[in-house]
């Protein structure tokens, strides 16, 4: 069997029709669209600072060959040119004249036309780019500091949300009062004033509560999620009434009934909302950029920005420190895929 | 109970060394280069001759960390003890006077380059004495020899116009096919001087700002121009969206630009990152239709902040990084021009074997003489932010060709009589 | 449920806190139970949306760069005369000077919604369309998909810098092919179509996910039912005209909403690729707010909360747009 009729089978054993090819090529082009610009990120991550202003840009991570060269202060990366024998040390390139050094006594100086010399160069991993922001502290970029926010935030944030929002879930599936429906209409109205407009008062409440340019400052203000009362709610209404009687038969508190029955059998709905959780908050940007001041206080977002806005931008750094704030996101997503999609696909929010 | 016992027993170990140490002062510090290194270095030798103090020295990115950020924080009453600044008036009422701890007042107010002083007096008490001047910088000229001699053009000399410069770099894009002949660092305090070249008086008979006048609009004129037929990059003033710096330095190291106007600051890093791989010089401020006029000096001060609670001890930090030595020592380890008069006469012994580096620093002094009384007066102005933002913004604008050269002074005019009280 | 560590230490914290929760139940009865439950997470609602939501008022009638309400000069509605300045609002240019990066941001957010819509909600319908057919590795494609929406939007920007560059991969491509680069993110026009391109890019599975959600509920035998009816050849366009589209219209209109509202907060991606520019040619809303409150000299947080409440009333007619819409879609049911 080609492979042509085996891509084209379909279920039934019907052959593939002109519409099924179009999607398929759809999927390709959609595929490369999506998956190239990550895949490139992490390539590039992995080259030295000097091949990352090559221009045009190599697609694997390569690095330059270097020659030791008697007499010259740093090692040249190596060079080959039209029409003559041998490598050649680069020494300097300026507009269209290149200066080159044979390796080879008397270390002749030669100068060129830009265009008729070729690079050499051998693949390379870069590594650290990795290890240096890690390890050693990089002036005003204290990357493990800001992963360690990072991941402060993010987990503090996602426990209260998950706390505050099962509670108010659970009031508002589980009892029925008057005041209710007044409540859901709160929610609904939360949900409808993005955070975007109420920066500045915002602002000024955080402030007076001393929260100002502290981690709980980017936590408490986004920890009440709306989103998860609803996502919350929507499951608690569908657990079955018996259960709860049968226990405040048995002499249960309300306290009990929450912890005891209504949590553990949401826990299904919990785990969307502590997935989402996760996701939001450590993607925050623009109100961390405004409550966190200082560098210590920086979440991994906020050092990237401020990493990518300095006036000398060394952006092998910033490359890889990129592809490490991808990581946990991407771990998460690609063990628990199925949950995320099916909970985004039920409640509508993200 | 054991428990808890073990936490307090826990909990005291970690307070009780905490109650009896040293003072600590915050210190917020940017770097265009090794200063908070310097200043590291420096004020561990003021630990040791002070052992009650100790001092956190915060090293911030500038944009998000000083300009941005600082302003909002100090009015939350929030912030660092001590900082290194740059926008001196708009943080004016947040300054600590420390004239009461000084032993001696007079030094501070003779002996520096007057125009910090007068900025940080102005919202305040007119006879406080707030920081002082740690590193003054002037616009200045950077010229990429080794393209001039491979298109054999010839470098421009000091008494050449905008006009000349922009005739040359010209010729030099064309004939080596350069990406742009030259670059000014995205900021209206680069652009000044140029005005200034071609007539521009800021203010009228009567003493009173009047920002917009013919030399403004010659000078903004060229600039579109240049703009329009790609001798000045894209990159640079079309490129953000409002009053937002964009340096021009990369361009210059890339070889992509014959010419660079922008900041002594960009010294040490010119030396690091082109010496050895092109001959470069910095040139005094081109000239214009009008004369010569110099530069236009900013650069940074080190100041402490009202809100603290050890205003004694931030005094004497001051007291210590004010001192000649240390001024000395800053200037000549981080290869800027000090702010202190008697050592800018003196010369700093600078730590550098770079030519490039010492020539250079030769061609700014002679511009920190030669500053117009023009610029000496937009250099206090109190408006001066308003001002070097709204041209910011409304030349870029102009340079993007969104809006007329004329549109964009109108705009300009307006803005800053809004602003003005 | 298995013991394991987690459930041991919540049985012992609810061990733990009950006799008081006990104590307060037979104080209050079981029904009051209810607002304990409800306290948290409403005191949280309270302080950091509602009563920003109020204080924003008073901003937006004083003056000062002062943050303490107190300290502030009121001022009446000069915010928002200043905002409505403009003596011709198609040209932002006779707006009041502080307010033209907001009038030019709204216009550029205008556009940008309406093309971002339409291609957004294009591209996620034929994407749920093609992964509805699939009938192999439907949960693969449709995380390929959704990741984009996973990563944060300092890092998509970084990404779409780095490639879009004058520079960068994307020239780099065309000049191996012999054909001349552009400055993509330097020309107004250029800027403005990558914003939108990367913000679907960014965003589009997760609209991919609820079309698909959406598709998913139709039910199998409707389109037997329109097969049988038709005497007419039964083509995938037919189907797709008859049955599918008008049973998908209540979840697209409501896709449209959401993308709509969250198209007028457009801020981080297009702020971290070009800071708004070239020009102002993608100076969003937003950014003039922030930028407005938080970043120019002196901070006008009276203007700014002026123009975040015309902000907010904006997305306010929207999202009740939607809840319209929405409303009726159950109606229809």
């Amino acid at each position: 069997m080609g492979v042509a009729t085996f891509l084209g089978r379909r279920a039934g054993g019907r052959k593939a029709s002109f519409t099924d090819w179009l999607c398929y090529a759809y999927l390709a082009v959609a595929f490369l669209t999506i998956a190239l610009p990550v895949v490139w990120l992490v390539l590039s991550s992995f080259k030295p600072e000097s091949e990352l202003t090559q221009y045009p840009p190599t697609i694997l991570p390569n690095a330059p060959v270097l020659l030791e060269i008697e007499g010259q202060p740093r090692p040249l990366p190596a060079y080959t040119i039209e029409g003559r024998e041998g490598v050649f040390g680069l020494r300097a390139q300026v507009g269209r004249i290149a200066v080159l050094i044979d390796p080879h006594p008397p270390h002749e100086q030669v100068r060129v036309e830009a265009t008729t010399i070729t690079r050499l160069a051998e693949p390379h991993l870069e590594v650290s780019n990795y290890t240096e922001p890690l390890t050693a502290r990089l002036s005003a970029f204290d990357f493990p500091l800001f992963l360690y926010n990072s991941a402060f935030v993010t987990i503090v944030a996602t426990i209260l949300s998950v706390v505050m929002n099962s509670m108010a879930g659970y009031a508002l599936s589980r009892y029925r009062f008057r005041s209710r429906m007044g409540f859901l209409l709160l929610v609904v109205f939360a949900l409808m004033i993005p955070q975007t407009v109420i920066l500045v008062p915002l602002f000024l409440v955080v402030n007076s509560l001393a929260l100002y340019d502290t981690l709980w400052g980017a936590i408490l203000p986004v920890a009440a999620t709306p989103v998860g009362i609803f996502l919350m709610r929507q499951y608690m209404l569908t657990l079955p009434e018996d259960l709860f009687e049968a226990a405040r038969i048995d002499g249960g508190s309300e306290w009990q009934l929450f912890w005891r029955i209504a949590v553990p059998l949401s826990m299904p709905a919990i785990a969307v909302l502590a997935i989402l959780s996760v996701i939001w908050r450590w993607n925050d940007f623009l109100w961390p950029l405004i409550v966190l001041q200082r560098s210590e206080n920086y979440t991994l977002q906020l050092g990237l920005n401020a990493f990518q806005g300095e006036f000398e931008v060394q952006w092998h750094y910033l490359l890889a420190m990129a592809v490490l704030s991808l990581l946990p996101v991407t771990l998460i997503f690609a063990f628990l895929q199925k949950s995320i999609t099916g909970g985004i696909a039920t409640t509508g929010m993200k | 109970m054991n428990v808890r016992t073990g936490i307090l027993a826990a909990l005291f170990l970690c307070v009780a060394p905490m109650a009896q140490a040293q003072t600590e002062l915050r210190f917020a510090c940017y770097a265009d280069g090794n200063e908070c290194e310097v200043y590291r270095d420096l004020l561990d030798g003021f630990e040791q001759a002070n052992p009650d103090i100790s001092v956190l020295v915060d090293v911030v990115p500038y944009r998000s960390g000083i300009l941005e950020g600082l302003p909002v924080t100090l009015e939350a009453g929030e912030g660092p003890d001590v900082a290194r600044v740059t926008d001196i008036t708009g943080l004016s009422r947040h300054l600590l006077d420390i004239r009461p701890y000084l032993a001696d007042p007079a030094y501070w107010e003779d002996d520096f380059y007057p125009s910090a002083l007068v900025r940080m007096r102005l919202h305040n008490d007119p006879q406080g004495i707030f920081g002082f001047p740690n590193q003054i910088t002037m616009t200045i000229g950077y010229v990429n020899v080794t393209l001039f001699e491979q298109a054999g053009v010839p470098v421009p000399d000091a008494s050449a116009t905008w006009d000349d410069w922009a005739e040359a770099t010209r010729q030099v894009k064309d004939r080596l096919d350069l990406y742009s002949g030259m670059t000014m660092d995205r900021a209206f305090h680069r652009a000044i001087p140029g005005t200034v070249a071609y007539g521009a008086r800021y203010y009228d008979d009567a003493d009173h700002l009047r920002v917009v006048d013919d030399g403004v609009r010659a000078f903004a004129r060229r600039l579109v121009d240049w703009h329009g037929e790609r001798l000045m990059p894209l990159d640079i003033w079309p490129a953000a969206s409002g009053s937002q710096v964009v340096p021009g330095a990369d361009l210059f190291e890339n070889s992509e630009t014959a010419f660079l106007l922008s900041g002594s600051w960009l010294l040490p890093r010119l030396s690091r990152n082109v010496s050895g791989i092109f001959d470069w010089r910095a040139v005094p401020n081109p000239c214009g239709d009008a004369g010569c006029p110099g530069g236009m000096a900013g650069g940074s001060a080190i100041v402490g902040f009202r809100h603290t609670a050890h205003p004694r001890e931030v005094a004497r930090m001051l007291e210590y990084l004010a001192s000649p030595p240390a001024l000395e020592a800053f200037a000549a380890r981080t290869l800027q021009v000090p702010g202190q008069l008697d050592l800018l006469k003196a010369g700093v012994p600078y730590e550098t074997d770079d030519p490039a580096v010492a020539q250079s620093l030769e061609v700014i002094g002679g511009e920190v003489a030669r500053v117009s009384p023009v610029i000496q007066k937009l250099e206090v102005e109190p408006l001066q932010r308003r001002i070097l933002d709204s041209g910011t913004a409304n030349l870029g604008l102009a340079t993007s060709g969104e809006i007329g050269v004329d549109a964009a002074l109108d705009r300009m005019t307006r803005e800053i009589e809004s602003a003005a009280p | 449920m298995a013991m394991n560590p987690l459930n041991a230490v919540g049985r012992w914290t609810v061990d733990w806190t009950n006799p008081p929760m006990r104590w307060l139940q037979a104080r209050v009865g079981v029904r009051r139970m209810a607002f304990l439950f409800l306290l948290p997470n409403f005191l949280a609602l309270a302080i950091f949306v509602f009563l920003p939501m109020l204080l924003n008022g008073v901003y937006a009638v004083t003056d000062g760069n002062r943050v303490l309400p107190t300290e502030r000069a009121f001022v009446g509605l000069q915010h928002f005369r200043t905002l409505f300045s403009c003596t011709n609002y198609l040209d932002p240019a006779t707006c009041a000077p502080e307010v033209f990066f907001f009038w030019r941001g709204l216009y550029n957010t205008v556009f940008f919604v309406v093309i971002e819509v339409v291609c957004m909600v294009g591209f996620s319908l034929a994407t749920a369309l093609v992964l509805n057919r699939l009938v192999r590795a439907q949960g693969f494609w449709r995380a390929v998909f959704f990741y984009p929406v996973m990563l944060s939007p300092v890092v998509v920007a970084l990404i779409w810098k780095w490639i879009l560059d004058r520079q960068g991969l994307l020239n780099g491509t065309l000049d191996r092919l012999g054909l001349d680069g552009l400055p993509w993110l330097l020309d107004a026009h250029w800027a403005m179509f990558w914003s939108i391109f990367i913000y679907v890019w960014a965003h589009a599975g997760f609209y991919t996910l609820i079309i698909l959600a959406g598709l998913q509920a139709i039910p199998k035998d409707l389109y037997e039912a329109a097969s049988l009816e038709s005497d007419r050849p039964f083509t995938n366009g037919r189907i797709f005209r008859k049955v599918t589209l008008p049973l998908l219209m209540p979840t697209l209109l409501s896709v449209s909403v959401i993308a709509v509202t969250k198209a007028f907060q457009v801020f981080d991606e297009v702020w971290v690729l070009t800071r708004g520019g070239p020009g102002t040619a993608t100076t969003f809303v937003l950014q003039s707010i922030y930028e407005t409150g938080f970043t120019t000299a002196p901070r006008e947080y009276g203007l700014a909360a002026a123009m975040s409440i015309l902000l907010a009333l904006i997305i306010f007619l929207l999202t009740g747009l939607q809840l319209v819409l929405s409303n009726r879609r159950m109606e229809d049911r």
